[in-house]
C-alpha cells in the first residue's frame, strides 16, 4: 500500500461496497447506542453535506437497516440528547467536544496543500488532542472518549456536570484548555513567572507553538520580523529563559507576540463545534469518503494508528 | 469594617433591613446623612437628606463614571459611616426596577450596573480579611469546586481563566496556595505571589457572586409582585429611574456628538451617523432593491447586518468582543427603530415584487438577524440569536454575483464594512463631507 493510494476519495461504488460488505454497527460506541433513541441522526445522501436531518431511531437495528440501504456519503449523530430528536425539542444536555482537524491546524509542519491531509499532520492532530486531554484532566474531568474522524480527532467529554452547561461556559472552557487568551495578570507579573494554573497552560502552548512555527510560512498577527525574532529565540524558550527572550525582543513587541500566539491557539481546534449545543458529529463506524478512512472509536489513544486501525477493506486489499 | 460593607445580602445586612422596618421610611429626612457627607474627606459639598435621594445619587454616579467624568462629588457613597443607608437604598433600587420594569429590562440592567460600579470601588478599599469573610457568606473558601460556581460562568459573570484551579478545586486561601504551590515559588516571597495572583481573583469572584445574587433577588421580587401590592414609594423610585436615565443619557450623547465630529479620531466602537457616500457599490445597489431571485439574501442576510453594524458598531472587526448585542450599542433601540429598520424596509419595498408583499414573514427573519430571535425588537429579546456580522465579498460574489460591481476601492478590502470604514476615512481626509 503506497502513500498515494491512501487518503484518496472513495468512489460511489466503493461506498456501497463498504456498507454492504464490511459495515458493522457494533463498532458504534456504547455511549451512543445506549441512548440511541434520544439522539438526532443525519445523513449526507448525495455528497453535498448532511441535509437529511432530524432522524430518530428507536433501536440499533433500524439504524443499521437505514445505513446499509442508503449507503450514505456520510452519517452523523448528535452530541445532544433530546426528548424528541425529530424536532430537536426537549434538549437534555450535550457532550462537550474538541474537534481537531488535521487540515485546519494553523501550525502544520508538513507540506500539505490547503484542504489536504497526510500522515504527518494527522500525527500532529493526535499530538494536539493529547495536549488538550492533559489540560482537561487537570481540571478534574474524567469521562473522556476519543474518535478518529477520518481527517483528525474528536475528543468527547461526558462528565455529568458538563452536560448541562451552556455555550458561554463551553467558550470559556475552550479558551482555557487551549490557552487562547493572554493571561490577565496584575502588576509586574508575566505568564512565565507563574508555573501553575492557567498561566502554565498558556505557557506550555506558547512553547508548543513556537516550536512548530516555520520561517517560510505566514501566520496571522505576525509580521516577518516579529516571526523571525521569536523563531530565533526558540532555544531560549525551550530552556525557559523567558526574561531574556522578553528583554531581547523588547516588552511591547513581546506583548504583541503573546496576543498573536493566543490567536493561533484558538485555531487549534474548531471552536464552533465545541460551543454548539446541538452539533452533529460524524458517526464512528461509518466511512469518511473524501479520504477513504473509517471514522473510528478509539480504545487506546496512545497506541492508535489510523493507518492500522481505520483503513477500510476496499483500500487495505 | 464589616462584611455588610460589601454584601447587601449577608446576615448583618439583613439585620439592618429588619431594624429599619417599613420601607416607606426612606422618604423621611435623616439629617445625619448630610453630616456624614460634609465630613467625608475631599468631598464636594452636597445636600442629601433622605435615603430616597441617595438612590438617585447612585444612578447619577454610575452615569458620571460611564462618561468618564469627575466622580469626586460622590466620595461619600463609599463611606463606612453610610453603610446602613447604602444597604437600604440598594434594596429599594432593586425592588423598584424589578417591580416597575421587570428583571429582563434595560432599567434592571442599569440598576445592577449601578450597584456593581459602587461595589468595585469598595472592593478596592477592602482588606483581605473582610473579603474572605464576605466570600464565606456565599461559599466555603476552603472547599469550593468549579462545579459549585459553574452557574457564574454559564451566566458570564466571571471568566474561567481568571480562576486559580487545582484539579477542580478553587485555590482561595493562603494555606491552600502554599500547600499546592510552594515548591514552585523558590525565588519569590510566597506572600507577595499570593497577593498578586489571588487577590484580584477573589475580587472578581466576590463581584460575580454578588451580581448573581442581585439578579436572583430581583427575580424573587418580580415573582412576589403577583401576590402583593408594591409600596407607592417604590413605584415612585421606579419612575424616577427612567427619568434620570433619560437625562443622563442625553448628556452622554451630547458629549459624544455635540461637538463637531473630528475626522482624525474616528470612534468606531460607538454609534456613528451614516455617511452614505462611503457605502460600497453593492450596498448602493441593494438599497435600490433588486428583482425577484435572491431578495431574501439581499435584504435579510446582506443589507440588514451591514446597515446595523455600519450605524451602531462599525469597528466590530477590529475588536474581539464576543457576541455583541445590538442593545449594547443602542440600549433604547431608538436608532434601530428610527433609522436602521426604515432603511431596510425601504430597500425591501423597492424590490420587485416588494419583498413583504409575498413574504411578510421575512420581517421576522430580519429581527432574528439583528439578534431578537423569534421575538419583536425589544430590549429583553436582544441577544436571543446572534447579531449577524456583515457578509464578506467572497460570499457575496458566490451567492449573489449581480450585487457586486467592484470599483477601485474594492481591491483593498474583503468585506463591505471594511470598505465603508476605509472610505469614510479617505473622504474625511480629502475634505469630503461626512
Ligand atoms: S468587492 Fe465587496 S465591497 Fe466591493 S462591490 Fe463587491 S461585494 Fe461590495
Ligand atoms: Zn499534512
Amino acid at each position: 500500500m503506497t502513500e498515494d493510494q491512501l487518503l484518496r476519495m472513495a468512489t460511489r461504488e466503493e461506498i456501497r461496497q463498504f456498507y454492504h460488505e464490511e459495515y458493522k454497527t457494533r463498532e458504534i460506541p456504547k455511549y451512543i447506542t445506549k441512548n440511541i433513541h434520544r439522539r438526532e441522526f443525519a445523513f449526507d445522501r448525495i455528497g453535498k453535506g448532511p441535509r437529511d436531518r432530524f432522524n430518530q431511531f428507536r433501536e440499533l437495528k433500524y439504524l443499521e437497516r437505514t445505513i446499509k440501504a442508503k449507503a450514505p456519503f456520510a452519517a452523523y449523530s448528535s452530541v445532544a440528547l433530546y426528548d424528541d430528536p425529530t424536532k430537536r425539542s426537549g434538549w437534555d444536555g450535550a457532550e462537550m467536544v474538541f474537534d481537531v482537524d488535521a487540515k485546519d491546524i494553523p501550525i502544520r509542519t508538513c507540506n500539505c496543500k490547503q484542504g489536504e491531509v497526510c500522515p504527518e499532520c494527522l500525527e500532529q492532530a493526535k499530538e494536539i488532542i493529547l495536549l488538550i486531554r492533559d489540560n482537561i484532566q487537570e481540571l478534574g474531568y474524567k469521562n473522556i472518549h476519543y474518535v478518529y474522524s477520518g481527517r483528525g480527532y474528536h475528543l468527547r467529554i461526558q462528565d455529568p456536570e458538563l452536560l448541562q452547561t451552556n455555550s458561554n461556559f463551553r467558550t470559556e472552557l475552550v479558551n482555557y484548555v487551549l490557552g487562547a487568551e493572554v493571561p490577565e495578570l496584575t502588576g509586574e507579573l508575566q505568564h512565565f513567572i507563574i508555573p501553575f494554573g492557567y498561566s502554565k497552560i498558556y505557557t506550555n502552548w506558547f512553547k508548543y507553538t513556537i516550536n512548530h512555527l516555520d520561517k517560510n510560512k505566514k501566520y496571522p498577527g505576525f509580521s516577518k520580523n516579529l516571526k523571525n525574532d521569536i523563531i530565533k529565540r526558540k532555544e531560549l524558550v525551550n530552556k525557559n529563559q523567558w526574561g531574556l527572550v522578553r528583554g531581547e525582543i523588547k516588552p511591547t513587541r513581546y506583548d504583541k507576540i503573546t496576543r498573536s500566539i493566543a490567536g493561533i491557539h484558538k485555531e487549534l481546534c474548531d471552536t464552533k463545534v465545541s460551543i454548539d449545543l446541538k452539533r452533529i458529529l460524524r458517526l464512528p463506524s461509518t466511512l469518511h469518503y473524501k479520504v477513504s478512512m473509517k471514522c473510528t472509536a478509539i480504545k487506546n489513544i496512545e497506541t492508535f494508528d489510523p493507518f492500522d486501525d481505520a483503513v477500510p477493506n476496499f483500500i487495505a486489499k | 469594617m464589616k462584611t455588610s460593607y460589601l454584601n447587601p445580602f449577608g446576615q448583618a445586612a439583613l439585620n439592618v433591613l429588619k431594624n429599619f422596618g417599613n420601607i416607606t421610611r426612606i422618604s423621611q429626612k435623616e439629617p445625619h446623612i448630610n453630616e456624614i457627607i460634609t465630613n467625608t474627606r475631599n468631598q464636594d459639598p452636597k445636600k442629601i437628606d433622605t435615603i430616597q435621594e441617595l438612590c438617585y445619587e447612585k444612578i447619577r454616579y454610575y452615569y458620571t463614571r460611564q462618561a468618564n467624568n469627575k466622580t469626586s462629588g460622590y466620595k461619600y457613597l463609599f463611606s463606612q459611616a453610610l453603610e446602613e443607608e447604602d444597604i437600604i437604598s440598594t434594596h429599594a433600587l432593586l425592588q423598584a426596577a424589578a417591580i416597575t420594569y421587570g428583571t429582563q429590562s434595560y432599567e434592571a440592567d442599569t440598576i445592577i450596573n449601578t450597584i456593581t460600579s459602587i461595589l468595585d470601588v469598595k472592593l478596592d478599599q477592602t482588606t483581605d480579611t473582610i473579603m474572605d469573610e464576605t466570600l464565606n457568606e456565599y461559599i466555603d473558601i476552603h472547599n469550593t469546586t468549579l462545579n459549585d460556581i459553574i452557574l457564574l460562568i454559564n451566566n458570564n459573570e466571571i471568566k474561567l481563566n481568571e480562576l486559580l484551579l487545582n484539579k477542580d478545586k478553587l485555590i482561595l486561601t493562603y494555606d491552600d496556595f502554599i500547600r499546592e504551590y510552594s515548591e514552585y515559588l523558590q525565588h519569590r516571597r510566597p506572600e507577595n505571589m499570593y497577593q498578586a495572583v489571588c487577590t484580584s481573583m477573589k475580587k472578581h469572584l466576590l463581584r460575580a457572586l454578588i451580581t448573581e445574587k442581585l439578579r436572583n433577588y430581583m427575580k424573587t421580587i418580580e415573582n412576589k409582585l403577583k401576590q402583593i401590592e408594591p409600596a407607592t414609594i417604590i413605584t415612585e423610585i421606579g419612575h424616577q429611574i427612567k427619568k434620570i436615565q433619560n437625562a443622563e443619557q442625553e448628556m452622554v450623547i451630547k458629549r459624544r456628538y455635540g461637538k463637531n465630529v473630528n475626522f482624525t479620531s474616528f470612534d468606531d466602537d460607538n454609534p456613528t451617523k451614516y455617511i452614505p457616500e462611503a457605502f460600497p457599490p453593492c450596498v448602493q445597489k441593494a438599497l435600490h432593491g433588486i428583482k425577484s431571485g435572491g431578495r431574501n439574501y439581499c435584504i435579510s442576510l446582506f443589507l440588514t447586518p451591514f446597515l446595523s453594524y455600519a450605524r451602531l458598531y462599525p469597528g466590530v472587526y477590529a475588536r474581539h468582543i464576543k457576541n455583541p448585542k445590538i442593545t449594547d450599542m443602542d440600549p433604547t433601540l431608538t436608532i434601530t427603530e428610527e433609522e436602521i429598520i426604515p432603511l431596510i424596509y425601504e430597500a425591501a419595498s423597492k424590490c420587485k415584487p416588494p419583498l413583504f408583499q409575498d413574504q411578510p414573514q421575512e420581517k421576522q427573519n430580519i429581527n432574528s438577524k439583528l439578534g431578537f430571535g423569534e421575538g419583536e425588537i425589544k430590549y429583553e429579546n436582544s441577544g436571543k440569536t446572534p447579531w449577524y456580522t456583515p457578509i464578506n465579498c467572497k460570499n457575496i460574489k458566490e451567492q449573489q454575483p449581480g450585487l457586486c460591481t467592484p470599483c477601485q476601492d474594492c481591491k483593498k478590502i474583503g468585506n463591505p464594512l471594511s470598505y465603508y470604514n476605509r472610505k469614510r476615512k479617505l473622504l474625511a481626509k480629502s475634505g469630503g463631507k461626512g
